[in-house]
């Protein structure tokens, strides 16, 4: 009962810093970006009480979430005045209903039922989890401190350096004294999934808008991401939405979407550092094609804004956890080491494909068709390819150098791994986070689109395709 | 004529049916995705029914026995081969204990206690307690020279003892020291789950007696 205080409150203080950004939000985007944002908000303030001295406790943690909710009462009372006529079933009958719609929404549903069953049912399993994620949230609650005792005798695990909005979200679960703290991941994944859903839906059909969101879903490896307590699918929740409202930003020139894109990629930076990738390709893009007259100076507060929870972190673990992230890496950057090359590109290949290299599932197994189907729509709008939302393929290309030059750049002895494990574990995690701008692409590109106003007007009979069908690229 | 009829309106039906033809199609689509994508065959059977399945059989079989509902711990046993073991070593230790964990030699041939020598993973079930593994004393030396017990796995670690003990079963958790009131400590000897063991008869550790 305790957790669901606890829950509660970190979407109102969510929803009140998203209706001091703006009263605009739809109810979608409010409920995926405020857990998103009251969450980190949480690891906030366990992370000011620990550089004070004072010792979090579950009634701390929802005072200081209180006095947010206080401070932001007007924003929200005045988003509710405007927003409640929006929560009606409006009118339909069985004739007219959206049939395929239907069938998308029951099928996500129910996936997302039997996934979320199989995720509270099972007790924390996974070696990572257990090593590390769920035994540093639990000690964090136990101890009330950041820097907990464990880190005197080096019994932390691999993700003690890893900035604590994950494992502080786990603590703050157990502060609530649930047993169901795996809920987390459930509530990662309902704002990961929506928040698609509401910005795709922005500007394709209702069909369309499901129908990738199933195909986010069902992404082999993020699905069954879905029943574990690892960051992975956490961090495709902030990478993949704050990257989907850059874009909305880019295109629509509304201020709100650029605030909580920085807001969103600083957080990125907040779960783990190396999403840093996502906040240069973001800055980049935003100089690129940005149409403001201020436009690096919005890149330069993007980039600022992304990177200032990396510096804090990083200053934290120098100064006070007395540990370098940095020291995971090689030390000379000069020559080249064509044999690690070699093995990270037929890796990176085999995500890509279905081929299979080492001992890894080939890509169709771990992602089904998302690259390959993303791929080939590619080549089919390649005529289109410099007008349609060029950005959003550069943002990825950027990102993914910057991702694989980080790899490759890890020290192999220092972190105890050789380069096949990192890239059959690790590596292959962290490509969720380019699955929800990908299919983003996808779907709001002009081949789909197209296709799918087709599939309208067959549908309704009308001869004109609705309104929210038409693609960036026209409006 | 024909250009009339063009712009006449489509009726409710006539969308209805259409629509329809359209869900056929996309569950077609869906039916193809699943049965030839191995991956998304993968998620939906084994990630997703398969476990609901297991949860299901789980849950009968509990209700069939009148059992009352699993706690983390029966769930535990279940899953991790080798939570008899920790849960009695949590149960026969103060808090503030430092165990001595084994070396990987002398478990590696015992697929069950596969992760007992890990300390990080150990740490999640044995906190606040501290341990170390025997292949760390060289690494850890701090934490090695402050060890109050010593986990004996495959009758490995009473050579760690500073005592004899009265008895030496296979698996069991014995401090370092020998007690101050001078008694020799007899922890007892955990009990494994019957659903571990292929023969029902045989859940207790193995005794072997002193030389």
């Amino acid at each position: 009962m305790m957790a669901f205080v606890g829950i509660l409150m970190v979407y109102l203080i969510g929803a009140g810093i998203m209706t001091r950004i703006s009263r605009d939000w739809s109810w979608k985007e409010m409920i995926a970006f405020s857990f998103l944002l009251g969450i980190a908000a949480e690891t906030f303030f366990m992370f000011i009480c620990d550089m004070i001295g004072f010792h979090f406790t579950s009634i701390v943690l929802f005072f200081a979430g209180f006095a947010v909710v206080i401070a932001c009462y007007d924003s929200m009372f005045a988003y509710w005045q405007d927003k409640k006529k929006d929560i009606n079933l409006g009118t339909w009958s069985l004739k007219t209903l959206n049939y395929p719609a239907a069938l998308l929404g029951s099928v996500i549903l129910y996936l997302f039922y039997l996934i979320t069953e199989k995720n509270l049912f099972w007790p924390t399993l996974e070696r990572d989890a257990i090593g590390s994620f769920d035994k540093l949230g639990r000690v964090m609650a136990h101890e009330g401190v950041l820097k907990i005792s464990l880190f005197q005798w080096n019994l932390q695990g691999s993700g003690g350096i890893y900035p604590p909005l994950f494992h502080g979200a786990i603590a703050y679960l157990h502060l609530y004294g649930d047993m169901q703290h795996k809920i987390i991941t459930t509530l990662f994944f309902v704002s990961l999934l929506l928040g698609f859903y509401a910005i795709c839906r922005k500007y394709v059909s209702s069909i369309n808008a499901l129908f990738f969101t199933l195909l986010l879903e069902m992404v082999p490896e993020l699905y069954s991401h879905a029943a574990l307590l690892l960051g992975n699918l956490p961090t495709a929740a902030y990478v993949g939405n704050a990257a989907l409202v850059l874009f909305v930003w880019l295109q629509g020139k509304e201020k709100r979407y650029f605030i909580l894109s920085c807001i969103l990629t600083g957080l990125s930076l907040w779960i783990r550092n190396d999403t840093i990738g996502f906040a240069l390709a973001g800055t980049l893009i935003i100089g690129m094609f940005a149409t403001s007259d201020i436009k690096w100076r919005q890149a330069g507060i993007f980039l600022v804004s992304a990177l200032l929870p990396f510096v804090i972190w990083t200053l934290y673990l120098k100064l006070k956890i007395q540990t370098d992230q940095g020291s995971r890496f090689v030390d000379h950057m000069g020559a080249i080491n064509m044999v690690k090359l070699k093995v990270m590109m037929g890796y990176v290949l085999s995500y890509f494909s279905w081929i299979q290299y080492g001992t890894m599932a080939p890509g169709i197994q771990l992602y089904g068709l998302t690259f390959m189907l993303s791929f080939l729509v590619v080549i089919l709008n390649i005529k289109n390819i410099r007008k349609d939302k060029p950005y959003i393929l550069i943002f990825l290309l950027v990102s993914f150098a910057v991702y694989f030059a980080i790899f490759y750049l890890i020290d192999e002895h220092k972190q105890d791994a050789p380069i096949s494990s990192l890239m059959e574990s690790s590596f292959k995690r962290g490509m969720f986070c380019f699955i929800p701008p990908l299919l983003f692409y996808v779907s709001t590109s002009t081949v789909v689109t197209g296709l799918m106003n087709r599939i309208e007007v067959f549908r309704t009979g009308k001869e004109t395709a609705p309104e929210e069908d038409i693609s960036l690229q026209h409006s | 004529m024909s250009e009339q009829k063009k712009k006449q309106p489509i009726t409710d039906s006539q969308v209805m049916r259409r629509n329809l033809v359209v869900t056929f199609v996309l569950m077609f689509i869906l039916l193809l995705l699943y049965v030839t994508i191995p991956g998304y065959n993968y998620a939906i059977k084994e990630v997703a029914i398969s476990n609901k399945q297991r949860i299901d059989q789980i849950e009968t079989r509990r209700l069939n026995f009148d059992l009352p509902e699993l706690r983390q711990e029966d769930k535990l046993l279940f899953r991790i081969e080798d939570y008899w073991y920790i849960q009695f070593i949590t149960a026969h230790t103060p808090d503030t204990a430092v165990i001595l964990l084994p070396p990987r030699s002398a478990i590696d041939t015992t697929p069950e206690f596969s992760q007992l020598n890990d300390p990080e993973w150990m740490e999640y079930f044995l906190y606040p307690r501290l341990c170390i593994s025997e292949d760390q004393k060289n690494t850890k030396k701090d934490l090695y020279a402050k060890v109050t017990h010593v986990a004996i796995v495959n009758s490995w670690g009473y050579d760690k003892l500073k005592y004899e003990p009265k008895e030496r079963p296979t698996e069991t958790i014995l401090p370092i020291e020998k007690p101050k009131d001078d008694q020799t400590p007899s922890q007892g000897t955990p009990i494994k789950p019957g659903f571990f063991s292929s023969d029902s008869g045989n859940h207790k550790s193995e005794i072997i007696n002193p030389k």
